[in-house]
C-alpha cells in the first residue's frame, strides 16, 4: 500500500470545442427535458398528487401521524422524497415512451422480471417472493427466524398456527390447514432447464417439518400437492397457468373434490359448532 | 436521494448545477454547501446534526492548532513544538471524530454482544437501534486527514467555515468517498470558474458510471443476490454467484466514484480516483493499490506508516536484525491497518475476518516475492491467483455471518449437499440478461481502460458511447426497481 502516486485526473488533450458542447448539450438536454416533461406531464393530469396516487394514500396515511417536531419534519420529508421519486420516475417523457415496449422486450428475450415477477422458460411468469421461499433456507432454522425476530414477515408461523388450533378447539371447530404449494414448487421445469428431471413437488425444506409437527400437535393438514403433481403426470399439461399463480380450472376442480373428501373423513359435521 | 434516483437525476443535479454556477463567485462554495445540506436532508434532516458538529469542531480545532500569523494562518513547521493548547485542540477533534464513528459503528455491536451474553431479556441492548449517519465514516476520516495534516504542520488549516463544510460535505462524494485531502482541493475550493471542457468531461463520466451501476451492476446484484440468499446451492451455481458479486461490488463502487468524479467536474472541482483496473492486479499489494484507493492512501499515511515507524524504532532499541525489524514491523503494520480497514466498514465478524485475511496475504506476499519463483511466474498467472484470492475473501464480505460465511464456502467446494429446489437457481442465475452483463463486466474489467481515464480526453466515439450509455440506463431505471448503492451504508 504504500507507493502508487493518486493519479491526476488532468486532460490529456485540449477537447475540441464541438464536442464539449455535444457532450455537454446531450447530457443537459436530457436531464432537463426529462425534468419539463414530467412536470408537464403531471400538470396535465392535475398536478403531481393526482399523477401519483399512491402518494395521496401514504400522504393521508402519515399525515395523521407524523405530527410536529423534528420526527414529523423527516416523516414530511420522507413522503415528499417519494412523491417526487415517483413522479419523475413515472412522468419523464423517456419512461412513459420506452417503458412498455422496452419492458416487453426485456421480458421476452432478456428474461429480465422485477422485483415482483421471475421470467421462466416460455413466457411462463413466477411470483418471485415464492420463488425465493422454495429455494431459500429452511424457514424454520433457528438463524432464519432470528434474523427475522424484527420483522413482520416471515415470522415463526407456528405458535399462531397451534393458538388458534387451540381457540377453535375449545368452540368445537377442527382447523385444517391447507399449506398451498407455490408454482415453482409443481411447475420447475417452466423456470429452469435443470429442474425438469426433478422429483415432484420440491418444497422449502422446513415444510415438512412444518406438516409435522402441526399434524403432531392435532392439527389437520391437508396438502394438496400430491394431487397437482398427479394431475400434471395423468394428463400432460400444467397444474398452473403459465402468466399468473392460480391453477388451471381442471385443477382446482380436482383438489376440491378431494378437500371435500378429505374434510367428510377427518372433520365430525353432525354438530353444529358453537357459535360463542 | 441517491445518484440514481429520478428526483436526483432530473430535478437536483441540473438544478444544483444552474443554482451553482449562477451564484457569484464569492457565494459560490456557500451555494454548494447548502445544495449538500439539502441533498443530505432529503435522506432525513436527523442527518444534518452529525454532520455540521464534525465541521463546526474539526473547523474551529484546525483554527486554534494553527496560530493566526501577520498574513493570516500559517502551516506549522513539521516535527515541531507543539502547545499545550495545540495538542488539547488536536485531541478534541481525534476525540469527537472516532467518538462518533465507535458511537454509532461499534457499540450497538458491542451492545448486541453483551445482550447475547446476558439472554433473552437484553435490557438496553435490544433498546439500542440507532441509523448511522449517511456517509459518517467518509466525511470524519476526511476531517480527521484536515486536522492530522494541520497538526502535522503539512498543510494550513481551512480558514473559512463554509469553505470547509464545502470540502467536507460537497454532495457529489458525501455520501461514499472518494476521500479527498484538504491540500488536493483547497486551491480549487478558492477558485473556480466554469469551463466548458471539464463541464463536458464530467458529463461524460457521470454518463459512463450511471451505466455501470444500472446496466451491470443492478443486474449482477440480481443474480449473486440470489445465490447468497439461497438454502442449498451446487458448486457452479456458488461460483456464478460468487463471481456476479465480484463484478457486482467494483462496478457499483466504482460506477459511483464515476459519477461523484463526473459531478465534481461539472462544479468545477477535481476529486482524486478511487479505482485503476483492481482485478487486473497480480499482487493483493497492488490490488490495494488500485481498489479504493483514497481509503488505501488515507490508512498508508495515518495509520500504517505510524504503526510500521512506531514498531520498527522499539524493535531497533530491542536490538533486532534490519531484515527482521522490517519484516516485523511491515506485519505489525499490515495487520493492524488491514483489520481496522474491516472494522470501518462494519463491527461484523465477517469484516474482521476478510480484514484479516488481506493483512495475512499482504505479509505473505512480503516474504514470498523476494523469491525467484515468485518473480519468474508470468503475470496472467499471478493476476489469475489474486483475482481468486480477492474474490474468495469477498464471501466474508457480503454473507450476514461467519456461519453463512462457511456455509457458502462449503457450497464452493462442493459440500453444500444441494436439496431438490436447489435446481431451481439455475432459472434464477442463468438468464440471457445477467450472462449479457457478465460477459460485458467481464471484458470492461480486464480489456478496457479505467473510465476517468477515458474522460480525460473527449473523442467522438467516446462521447457517442457515453450518450447512448446514459439513454440506455436512464431508459432502464423506468422500469426498474430502485437500488442504493453498496457503499453507501458504510
Amino acid at each position: 500500500m504504500a507507493s502508487l502516486p493518486t493519479p491526476p485526473l488532468a486532460p490529456a488533450a485540449r477537447p475540441r470545442r464541438w464536442l464539449a458542447i455535444a457532450m455537454a448539450g446531450a447530457f443537459t438536454a436530457t436531464l432537463l427535458g426529462g425534468l419539463i416533461g414530467a412536470i408537464w406531464n403531471a400538470r396535465r393530469e392535475g398536478g403531481w398528487q393526482a399523477a401519483h396516487p399512491m402518494s395521496q394514500e401514504t400522504g393521508t396515511a402519515s399525515g395523521a401521524s407524523s405530527g410536529d417536531g423534528w420526527r414529523g419534519l423527516a416523516t414530511r420529508t420522507r413522503e415528499a422524497a417519494a412523491t417526487l421519486d415517483a413522479c419523475t420516475a413515472e412522468r419523464s417523457p423517456l419512461a412513459t415512451t420506452v417503458r412498455q415496449p422496452l419492458q416487453a422486450w426485456l421480458a421476452s428475450w432478456a428474461r429480465q422480471g422485477s422485483a415482483q415477477v421471475v421470467v421462466g422458460r416460455d413466457r411462463w411468469l413466477f411470483f418471485r417472493p415464492a420463488v425465493d421461499h422454495l429455494v431459500g433456507p429452511p424457514f424454520l432454522a433457528p438463524p432464519f427466524l432470528a434474523a427475522r425476530e424484527g420483522g413482520d414477515r416471515h415470522r415463526d408461523p407456528r405458535p399462531a398456527i397451534l393458538d388458534l388450533a387451540a381457540y377453535l378447539k375449545g368452540r368445537g371447530i377442527a382447523l385444517v390447514v391447507v399449506p398451498v404449494p407455490v408454482k415453482a414448487a409443481i411447475e420447475p421445469e417452466h423456470l429452469s432447464h435443470g429442474a425438469a428431471d426433478e422429483v415432484l413437488p420440491l418444497a422449502n425444506p422446513s415444510l415438512a417439518a412444518l406438516q409435522h409437527e402441526l399434524e403432531g400437535a392435532g392439527v389437520l393438514v391437508f396438502d394438496p400437492s400430491p394431487i397437482l403433481t398427479g394431475i400434471k403426470r395423468r394428463t400432460g399439461k400444467p397444474a398452473y397457468l403459465a402468466a399468473d399463480t392460480h391453477w388451471r380450472p381442471e385443477a382446482a376442480a380436482e383438489v376440491a373434490q378431494a378437500l371435500a373428501a378429505f374434510l367428510r373423513e377427518s372433520v365430525p359435521m353432525d354438530v353444529a359448532p358453537d357459535p360463542g | 436521494m441517491t445518484f440514481t434516483s429520478p428526483t436526483f437525476l432530473l430535478a437536483f443535479l441540473p438544478l444544483a448545477v444552474l443554482l451553482h454556477w449562477m451564484a457569484p463567485a464569492r457565494l459560490r462554495n456557500g451555494a454548494l454547501a447548502v445544495l449538500s445540506l439539502v441533498f443530505l436532508a432529503w435522506a432525513g434532516p436527523i442527518f444534518l446534526p452529525p454532520l455540521l458538529a464534525v465541521a463546526l469542531v474539526d473547523w474551529g480545532c484546525g483554527r486554534i492548532i494553527t496560530a493566526p500569523g501577520p498574513r493570516g494562518l500559517v502551516t506549522l513547521e513539521p516535527g515541531g513544538p507543539r502547545t499545550r493548547r495545540q495538542w488539547l485542540a488536536f485531541a478534541t477533534s481525534l476525540t469527537v471524530n472516532l467518538g462518533l464513528l465507535a458511537g454509532f459503528k461499534l457499540l450497538p455491536a458491542v451492545l448486541a454482544g453483551v445482550g447475547n451474553l446476558l439472554g433473552p431479556d437484553r435490557g438496553l441492548a435490544s433498546g439500542w437501534q440507532v441509523a448511522v449517519p449517511l456517509g459518517l465514516s467518509f466525511y470524519t476520516f476526511q476531517s480527521l486527514s484536515h486536522t492530522i495534516d494541520v497538526f502535522r504542520g503539512h498543510t494550513p488549516a481551512c480558514r473559512r467555515f463554509v469553505d470547509y463544510l464545502t470540502y467536507l460535505a460537497a454532495f457529489p462524494r458525501l455520501l461514499a468517498g472518494p476521500i479527498v485531502r484538504f491540500h488536493q482541493i483547497a486551491e480549487r475550493l478558492s477558485a473556480r470558474r466554469f469551463e466548458l471542457e471539464s463541464f463536458a468531461r464530467g458529463c461524460l463520466l457521470f454518463s459512463l458510471g450511471l451505466g455501470k451501476k444500472v446496466l451491470l451492476a443492478n443486474p449482477l446484484g440480481e443474480a449473486a443476490g440470489s445465490a447468497f440468499a439461497a438454502g442449498s446451492l451446487s458448486a457452479p451455481d456458488a461460483w456464478f454467484g460468487l463471481l456476479a458479486y465480484a463484478f457486482q461490488i467494483y462496478l457499483d463502487f466504482s460506477g459511483y466514484t464515476d459519477m461523484a468524479l463526473g459531478l465534481g467536474l461539472m462544479l468545477g472541482l477535481e476529486l482524486p480516483p478511487n479505482f485503476d483496473g483492481p482485478y487486473r492486479s497480480a499482487s493483493v499489494t497492488e490490488f490495494w493499490r488500485r481498489w479504493h484507493i483514497t481509503l488505501s492512501f488515507w490508512l498508508r499515511d495515518y495509520v500504517f506508516l505510524p504503526v510500521a515507524y512506531s514498531s520498527g524504532r522499539r524493535l531497533a532499541r530491542l536490538g533486532a536484525s534490519p531484515r527482521r525489524e522490517e519484516m516485523m514491523s511491515y506485519t505489525a503494520a499490515s495487520m493492524t491497518t488491514m483489520l481496522l480497514c474491516g472494522l470501518w466498514h462494519g463491527a461484523t465478524w465477517g469484516f474482521v475476518i476478510w480484514g484479516g485475511l488481506h493483512g495475512v496475504w499482504l505479509v505473505g506476499e512480503r516474504l514470498v516475492m523476494r523469491k525467484s519463483w515468485y518473480r519468474k511466474a508470468p503475470r496472467p498467472l499471478l493476476q489469475a491467483v489474486t483475482f481468486l484470492t480477492v474474490t474468495v475473501a469477498w464471501v466474508f464480505f457480503r454473507t450476514p455471518t461467519v456461519g453463512a460465511a462457511g456455509h457458502y464456502l462449503a457450497a464452493l467446494l462442493g459440500l453444500g449437499g444441494p436439496g431438490p429446489a436447489a435446481s431451481l437457481l439455475g432459472g434464477l442465475l442463468y438468464t440471457p440478461f445477467h450472462l449479457l452483463a457478465l460477459a460485458v463486466t467481464a471484458a470492461l474489467v480486464w480489456l478496457a481502460p479505467a473510465s476517468w481515464r477515458l474522460a480525460s480526453t473527449l473523442t467522438p466515439a467516446r462521447v457517442g458511447v457515453a450518450v447512448a450509455t446514459l439513454w440506455l440506463a436512464l431508459a432502464l431505471l423506468s422500469v426498474q426497481s430502485h437500488t442504493g448503492f453498496l457503499y453507501a451504508v458504510f
